[in-house]
């Protein structure tokens, strides 16, 4: 450059002085960008962070005033001006800046990453802010740069899942999402029929899961979030009052959207997942990708087949299959029979109990279900208070209640004036047809054991049989998490009064004392 | 400055005033224009209302007047320490005449200069007293008749009663002649006064009676004692005396009792109530405690260093023993004698001693024992050491220094510091030795709660459990919640400590008080205390034990619950049981710990001897706790089920009902199978102590034993939830998992066992199943309202509210009344005193300008002549 004449010694001068000195005349100092970039090229982190920081703020200064102004054509050097000259020179050196942090997204320590990911992402939004080529019409998002931050992260090789989840914050404004998507749908692309490694599904997946598109597009969002706009609401409005032709607002094209987000998926429903990742797109497909999808039958198949498999993974599928048959007109007949089949003891242990129970309540929610069947499933969940951990019954009790509200024909089975003695439970616990269980002629006498369950909080809850029922549903929400650890604090908070009662007969020993059942079975040593 | 409150007066003044006002209408007129009229807004026609009338002018005027009399001359008087009383006679009488005035003083100046006995005694009229009484001769001597004179006077208490306060026309009248018509009030004055005057002139009689008779046995008296003086009684006369005198039979009957030794009349003792009985014993603990310390310092007991007496049957041969040693002590400093010691000491329990002494030192207990240690120290040295040690148990403990003092003045007692030296010295002796070393193995008899936990155990290191047992009862005794405020506190702490101790006893590798023995032998020791101390303090005993509780199940929490915890976890879960009811609806302590039970059973896994083990303990301690109750618990049964499960050799086993936490495809599944065919079997007791062990060979003894002991709980189960009304489906797994059993490996005394349970589990599904039916409830009437009617007396507004209340918001009424009164007084006091002051300022400016002119115009008249007289010049 024409003033070259900064002394070498500059790059052992700090760092904040070579900001000011920047900021007092950005074209007479500005080999001190060339400085600062060597520094980059250090060994020692704490360099590199200072250096990282020093670019960031360099280019932000660069960005805001738009030194960088690009020439119209391709004029030969010789031609151009010296500030043309320059600018071109600068735009170089960001261009290169941000090259060279993306290659240090592979450096081998974390904060080094983290730093240079947050370098680039607020980059991108001063760029998007202060466009270096502005083209009317068109939203000035530096696509480019993402796209080229995008591949950076979702790579075969490393796993850049902690880079990735820093990016959640930015992924739910609307510009970066959608543009981010692009780049994910065209990164998909480029690896269709190529060889799938874990790790970058594990990176492709952190980007799925957080991609939530607005259901109909970002119109019905009330407060949209934009990257380049961060505080839009308000400027949005004094723009389209004000100046129409400045760069429009952005708006999520949801056609476009929702086709990528299709796309996608049809591509990863392709990939032999993991079986954590098969959960995870269980989970994940009915909340954010069904209700976008043209065609969600598509992946009746999918769900099927998970549904079909068994223990936890048919429990997740569930949902899918549920939202497919409510929603989408799947015919499958065995619904209920198979949910009523998963009943068994082993779900109180499942992880997925809170989950499964609130599906459950969904599922036994219309007031179309055949009585026979409510009333079996009814029955069955009483039977299990019978084998139930004691957390779980709580829950159990709350749902039959529920159900016992919901189904007014079910309240015989508390109330049954009418009915002889019989001489055993009507009700057939390994009938798996619910028509024939002959559950709507039992009575719940599981829930009148529980009365005398030895916590007074079940037996209370138990207790709900003798009385009328309530008018309202509980919510089930508040139990299905319920843990042992909480019945324990909570008959903990009892208060111990100055008179509480004791025994009253004095032990002899660890197995000698009053009506002692223990010694017969155990002694001391 | 006071403010004089007269609000209340002045109401009542004001009221009276009106009163007067009304009445005496006729008689003065006030100026309409000074009557102020209270504006009535409704009248009610017959009501008479009071405050309708003031007069401000004159009330303002009486006020101010008032104020004029008190809070003027306060005014005045408050910077003066002194108020001169004018007590001249008729000074404050203006209405008095001058003339009359001046005659009265001097009469009443001649009276007091005739009255007085010699002319320069100055202080003549002043008569000395005392109790309200004048100091003279014949008060002195006339006590009684003073005495009675002043109650002379007063009529008697019953009289006053009757005739003054008791509504005497009605009471007493009405009840003696009721025949008779009420007599008129002036009769019954009459009477009264009549009786009253009697009555006075009655006791009057009665007291000169009495006093002349008084007189006359005083003269008598006198009389005979001139007469008596010259005579003797001889022993003839006094037998004569008593046996003629009046009061021989009661002198008799006492001297009979006293030598009466049939038992007719000795006296017993009281019976004790509880804390005299505890204090007895504790003094009993500390007069032992006393005597022990005595001998572990090889002192001799004080009946033993004493001289013996004639009657002294005893050889002797102690005391020569002492002698040798006394004398050669004497002839110097010996040191031949301490290293003889020394060495004896040596071959001794010389550790045992000095854990001896440190534990000693802990407790407090005691001087350590420096006589052993420097035995061979001067003279000087063991005295100094004597001291010190009892300035430090001053400190230390109150208790123990006041036997360490009754020790120090016995010893001064015998005053002979020669025979403590002995004493002290003679414990070369071997027999003293062997006292002495038996009685620093002897627990002490007094114990102090140690202040932490270190100190406890160390008092009970060494120690075998029953002398641990020993320790403890001691200890509660000693610190008994009866014998004083703080000690409630104090076994708090020993309760805290017992947990702790608990704690370590039945640890893994378990800190035992002897290592020879294992820490589990110590619990048994140690649970009645437990016992005794929750009774002492219940609720503290309580939170303290919650606290236990509470840090075990966050260690099990930490764990998540996925394995048992170790015998130090449920030896809590155990006493706990002990020490309150299990059976309880709820309760603070036991609920906690049942729920700790259940959440062990639902969730730690079984795959280990050692869990197996641990779950059949957890198992059968709810069984324990719910078979009161008869309460229902899921977890129990799945835990049995799953343990007969792990029995049933099938492979293929999976249709068979399982609940969780047991799995059907762990390795564990098949823990319990028999391996081979066993024909003998006897039941053993599972130790407690396997809770701890991590030893893995299970073997066929074992299994039996536990499906053995499962299959009997089972059948507890039974019988207890028999009334639970869903027993048979509750029952119905493990009936099957029973139906699929290989009985044929079993012993018969299984096998038979078996068939029973499950004859028992078919006798129960027999019987009959009712459907619910609610309760069905009583119709709830409507609330029916009470009509509010109100009693309309006088017109008056009736309020509403128990008789406390309306009583209450009468005063308050009436305080709100008041204090707006007492404000409004202030606030006129307050300007009064404005007024008074700014009267005051102004006369004196005004004094002063007075003073200023008259100045001036004696300067201007002084310049004038100075000016007429320049101008003459």
């Amino acid at each position: 450059m024409s003033d070259n004449n900064k002394p070498p010694a500059a790059s052992r001068r700090t760092m904040k002085l070579l900001l000011k000195q920047y900021k007092d005349n950005r074209v007479k100092n500005a080999n001190i960008i060339v400085d600062v970039m060597q520094r980059l090229e250090s060994n020692e982190s704490g360099s590199i962070t200072s250096a990282i920081t020093g670019l960031h703020q360099i280019f932000t200064m660069v960005l805001i005033h738009e030194d960088i102004q690009l020439p119209r054509d391709n004029l030969p050097e010789s031609v151009q001006s010296a500030s043309e000259k320059f600018s071109t020179w600068l735009f170089a050196r960001y261009t290169e800046t941000h090259n060279r942090m993306l290659e240090l997204l592979g450096h081998k320590e974390q904060g080094v990453q983290e730093l240079a990911l947050c370098c680039i992402v607020k980059l991108l939004q001063s760029e998007g802010q202060h466009p270096i080529k502005t083209t009317p019409g068109i939203y000035p998002f530096p696509i480019e740069r993402l796209e080229a931050l995008v591949s950076a992260l979702v790579v075969d090789s490393v796993d850049n899942q902690h880079l990735i989840t820093l990016l959640f914050e930015y992924l739910e404004c609307q510009d970066f999402m959608y543009y981010s998507l692009m780049a994910v749908n065209r990164i998909v692309k480029a690896h269709k029929g190529k060889d799938i490694t874990e790790v970058y599904m594990n990176n492709l997946f952190l980007f799925l899961e957080q991609f939530s598109l607005p259901e109909g597009g970002s119109s019905k969002l009330l407060i949209q979030k934009l990257l380049l706009y961060p505080d839009s609401d308000e400027k949005v409005q004094e723009e389209e009052s004000t100046c129409e032709k400045k760069t429009s607002p952005f708006t999520l094209p949801y056609e476009q959207t929702s086709q990528c987000l299709g796309d996608i998926w049809e591509e990863v429903m392709k990939y032999s997942l993991t079986p954590d990742l098969h959960r995870r797109s269980l989970i994940l497909l009915p909340d954010k990708v069904m209700p976008h999808l043209k065609q969600p039958v598509q992946l009746t198949g999918f769900f099927m087949e998970s549904y079909n498999r068994g223990g936890g993974l048919s429990l997740l599928a569930l949902q899918g299959v549920f939202v497919l048959i409510s929603k989408h007109n799947l015919d499958y007949p065995d619904f209920y029979t198979k949910v009523y089949a998963m009943l068994e003891p082993t779900i109180f242990h499942a992880r997925y109990r809170p989950r499964f129970f609130m599906l459950l309540d969904r599922f036994l929610a219309s007031s179309y279900l055949p009585e026979y069947m409510v009333a079996s499933f009814t029955k069955r969940l009483s039977r299990l208070c019978l084998v139930a951990p004691t957390p779980c019954l709580i829950l159990l009790i709350k749902f039959i209640a529920n159900l016992l509200i919901r189904f007014p024909g079910l309240r015989k089975m508390i109330h049954n004036p009418h009915a002889t003695s019989v001489e055993r439970d009507p009700f057939d616990a390994d009938e798996s047809d619910m028509s024939k269980t002959h559950a709507s002629e039992s009575s719940l006498w599981e829930v009148a054991s529980l009365q005398q369950h030895t916590l007074p909080y079940v037996a209370k809850a138990a207790s709900f049989i003798n009385r009328n029922l309530p008018i309202m549903e509980y919510n089930i929400g508040e139990y299905v998490e319920s843990t042992y650890e909480e019945i324990f604090e909570r008959n903990c908070k009892l208060t111990v009064k100055e008179n509480v009662p004791t025994t009253f007969h004095k032990p002899k020993g660890l197995f000698e004392y009053h009506c002692d059942q223990m010694s017969q079975d155990w002694s001391m040593v | 400055m006071i403010p004089v409150i007269m609000a209340k007066k002045k109401a009542s003044q004001f009221k009276s005033k009106a009163a007067q006002s009304a009445g005496k209408k006729n008689e003065k007129k006030h100026n309409p224009f000074e009557v102020h009229i209270n504006r009535v807004k409704h009248d009610v026609i017959g009501r008479k209302n009071k405050n309708d009338i003031g007069l401000p002018g004159i009330s303002r005027a009486k006020a101010v007047k008032k104020r004029e009399r008190t809070l003027l001359q306060e005014y005045k008087h408050s910077y003066k320490s002194n108020v001169f009383v004018d007590r001249r006679i008729g000074e404050h009488n203006p209405r008095m005449d001058p003339e009359k005035k001046i005659a009265l003083r001097i009469a009443a100046e001649k009276k007091r200069q005739f009255s007085k006995k010699s002319l320069f005694n100055l202080n003549d009229d002043e008569e000395l007293t005392h109790g309200g009484l004048v100091l003279n001769d014949t008060n002195i001597n006339d006590r009684i008749q003073n005495s009675d004179d002043e109650d002379d006077n007063m009529l008697d208490a019953k009289f006053v009663k009757e005739q003054h306060f008791g509504g005497g026309l009605f009471t007493k009248h009405g009840a003696s002649e009721d025949t008779d018509k009420p007599k008129s009030k002036k009769e019954w004055i009459d009477d009264m006064i009549a009786e009253s005057k009697k009555k006075k002139a009655e006791s009057r009689k009665e007291k000169d009676d009495q006093y002349e008779a008084v007189a006359k046995l005083d003269s008598e008296l006198q009389t005979f004692m001139k007469l008596m003086a010259n005579q003797t009684l001889t022993d003839d006369d006094k037998d004569k005396a008593k046996k003629s005198g009046e009061f021989r039979d009661y002198d008799s009957l006492v001297r009979e009792l006293e030598f009466d030794r049939s038992g007719k009349a000795r006296a017993v003792e009281k019976l004790k109530t509880p804390e005299q009985l505890i204090k007895e014993e504790r003094d009993r603990l500390l007069s032992l405690e006393a005597e022990r310390v005595r001998r572990m310092k090889g002192e001799k007991v004080k009946e033993n260093t004493k001289s013996y007496s004639a009657d002294d049957l005893d050889d002797g041969f102690m005391i020569e023993g002492d002698d040798n040693y006394h004398v050669s002590y004497k002839d110097g400093k010996i040191l031949t004698t301490a290293s003889q010691e020394e060495m004896d000491q040596g071959e001794g329990d010389e550790e045992e001693g000095e854990e001896e002494e440190e534990d000693e030192d802990i407790e407090n207990m005691g001087e350590k024992d420096d006589d052993e240690g420097e035995g061979g120290n001067d003279d000087d040295d063991k005295n100094d050491d004597d001291d010190d040690d009892d300035g430090d148990d001053d400190d230390e403990s109150d208790k123990y220094s006041d036997i360490l003092e009754d020790s120090a003045s016995e010893e001064e007692d015998n005053d002979i510091q020669t025979v403590k030296n002995k004493t002290s010295k003679s414990m070369n002796d071997p027999q003293k030795k062997e006292i002495m070393e038996a009685a620093k193995n002897e627990i002490p008899y007094t114990f102090e709660v140690p202040q932490d936990y270190d100190a406890f155990w160390c008092l009970l290191e060494n120690r075998s459990p029953s002398e641990v047992n020993i320790i403890l009862d001691r200890m509660i005794t000693c610190n008994h919640t009866t014998l004083g405020a703080t000690n409630k506190d104090k076994c708090d702490d020993i309760f805290a400590y017992l947990l702790q101790t608990l704690h370590m006893l039945t640890d893994v590798d378990s800190d035992s008080p002897i290592t020879s023995i294992s820490g589990m032998e110590y619990v048994d020791a140690i649970i009645p205390h437990l016992y005794t101390l929750t009774h002492l303090s219940q609720a503290n005993s309580a939170k303290s034990f919650l606290q236990v509780l509470d840090e075990k199940y966050a260690d099990c929490s930490n764990m998540k619950f996925k394995r048992y915890p170790l015998a130090n976890t449920f030896v809590f879960l155990k006493v706990g049981g002990m020490l309150f009811p299990p059976s309880d609806f709820i309760h603070p302590v036991m609920t906690p710990v049942l729920t700790f039970l259940t959440h062990l059973l639902g969730q730690a896994r079984v795959t280990t001897k050692r869990e197996v083990t641990a779950a059949l303990f957890t198992a059968h301690l709810l069984l324990e706790y719910l078979s009161a109750s008869k309460r229902f618990v899921p977890e129990l049964m799945n835990l049995f089920n799953g343990l007969l499960y792990m029995a049933i050799p099938d492979q293929n086993k999976a249709h068979l009902p399982l609940s969780p936490p047991f799995k059907r495809s762990s390795p564990a599944a098949m823990l319990l199978v028999l391996e081979s065919e066993v024909a003998e079997y006897t039941e053993s007791k599972l130790p407690f102590r396997s809770l701890n062990s991590d030893e893995d060979d299970l073997d066929d003894e074992f299994k039996i034993n536990i499906i053995y002991k499962v299959i009997r709980s089972i059948k507890h189960l039974c019988c207890c939830w028999s009334e639970v009304p869903s027993v048979h489906s509750i029952l119905t797994p493990t009936y099957q998992l029973l139906k699929h059993f290989h009985l044929e490996l079993y012993p018969t005394c299984v096998r038979e066992s078996v068939q029973k349970l499950l004859a028992s589990i078919e006798h129960l599904q027999t019987q009959g199943l009712v459907p619910l039916v609610k309760e069905e409830k009583k119709p709830v009437t409507i609330a029916m309202m009470e009509p509010a009617i109100e009693k309309i007396i006088d017109g008056k507004l009736k309020r509403h509210g128990t008789k406390e209340y309306l009583e209450k918001q009468k005063l308050l009424h009436k305080l709100k009344r008041e204090r707006k009164g007492a404000r409004r007084e202030i606030q006129q006091d307050n300007v009064f005193m404005a007024r008074q002051k700014l009267a005051e300022t102004l006369q004196r400016d005004a004094e002063r300008a007075k003073k200023m002119r008259q100045i001036m115009s004696e300067l201007q008249l002084q310049e004038g002549e100075v000016k007429k007289m320049k101008k003459k010049k």
